[in-house]
């Protein structure tokens, strides 16, 4: 039971922090994004 | 960057037109939106396969399955430092000087102090369950616990200050001492005794004593955080480039309004 527990702890940390970080990521492009002086972006 | 964003029309060369066309997906690419899908449908699998489709194993019982992730995180731990450390060596010795190394070298080291970190955690609870104990002063735990530490360090000078080549110049030469480490994590279960297991697969013996399925679930988790760490690192040195943008957008208006300032003291 106890061993059930810590995986779930594992797997919902892992996932829910990629997770949160992959979202913070795109808001700050997004926001930086806004105010970018270029108006051809490298990448596109 | 925690700033307050201002009005985008204040800022030189930027338009509503372009503003508009840049809010949705402004890192993406047709590119990083196929490499987001199979990452998702690679993480679904490992959670499908690690927590329901492996069998538990013999003596570790269900604790095993924190394996799938713990191993993955700590292998793209590793790998976004050796990238960070490849990127900052091509910043410094390509005669260019290109930022884009810079850019890349410090979205990786971020992305792998992520993934250091889970690596730790994981490890922790692992080791609570079979060690019995959340820590030890251990080879394989100390020296990995050095190195989360040094790249934070790592990611503290590149908020140093300065202009973007001095942030550059400073970080890739840390970038590249740093990586010296990853070898000593690596084989420190085999320079000192330890309580942390030998690598499992890659080992020199090259005897693999794990179950199939087992097996192709930690594949599973090695390609699908692999992707995700491609996929973060592709968005992440984006979103710099554009910070950087701003940062020089900022110091336009400020340059203008210095001069506007020094103007109206010299009428006065």
């Amino acid at each position: 039971m106890r061993d059930n527990v810590f995986v779930a702890i594992c797997y919902a940390l892992t996932l829910g922090s990629l997770l949160s970080y992959a979202t913070v990521l795109l808001r700050r492009a997004r926001r930086a994004g806004r105010v970018a002086k270029s108006e051809e972006l490298p990448w596109t | 960057m925690s700033t307050t964003v201002p009005n985008p029309q204040s800022i030189p060369g930027t338009n509503a037109s372009a503003v508009s066309r840049r809010w949705r997906g402004i890192t993406s690419t047709g590119f990083s939106r196929v490499l987001g899908v199979a990452t998702l449908v690679l993480v679904v699998w490992l959670v499908l396969f690690g927590l329901l489709f492996s069998p538990p194993d013999q003596t570790q019982q269900s604790s095993v399955r924190i394996m799938y992730i713990h191993v993955p995180t700590a292998w793209v731990a590793y790998l976004a430092f050796g990238v960070t450390g490849l990127s900052s060596a091509m910043y410094l010795f390509r005669r260019a000087h290109s930022l884009a190394w810079d850019r890349v070298a410090g979205a990786s080291a971020e992305i792998g102090v992520m993934f250091m970190a889970l690596t730790l955690i994981t490890g922790s609870l692992w080791g609570r369950l079979t060690w019995g104990v959340y820590w030890a002063w251990d080879a394989r735990l100390t020296t990995t616990a050095f190195l989360f530490v040094t790249y934070v360090g790592y990611l503290a000078v590149r908020r140093l200050g300065g202009s973007h080549q001095a942030r550059a110049k400073r970080s890739a030469v840390l970038g590249l001492l740093a990586v010296i480490e990853i070898p000593l994590v690596h084989f420190s279960v085999e320079l000192w005794r330890s309580l942390h297991q030998e690598a499992s697969v890659a080992n020199p013996s090259g005897d693999v004593k794990m179950d199939g399925l087992m097996l192709f679930s930690l594949f599973v988790g090695l390609i699908a955080f692999s992707l995700l760490y491609f996929w973060l690192v592709l968005h992440r040195q984006r979103a710099m480039y554009l910070e950087d943008q701003y940062d020089d957008a900022d110091l336009d208006v400020a340059l203008v309004e210095r001069r506007a300032e020094t103007k109206e003291h010299s009428r006065a």
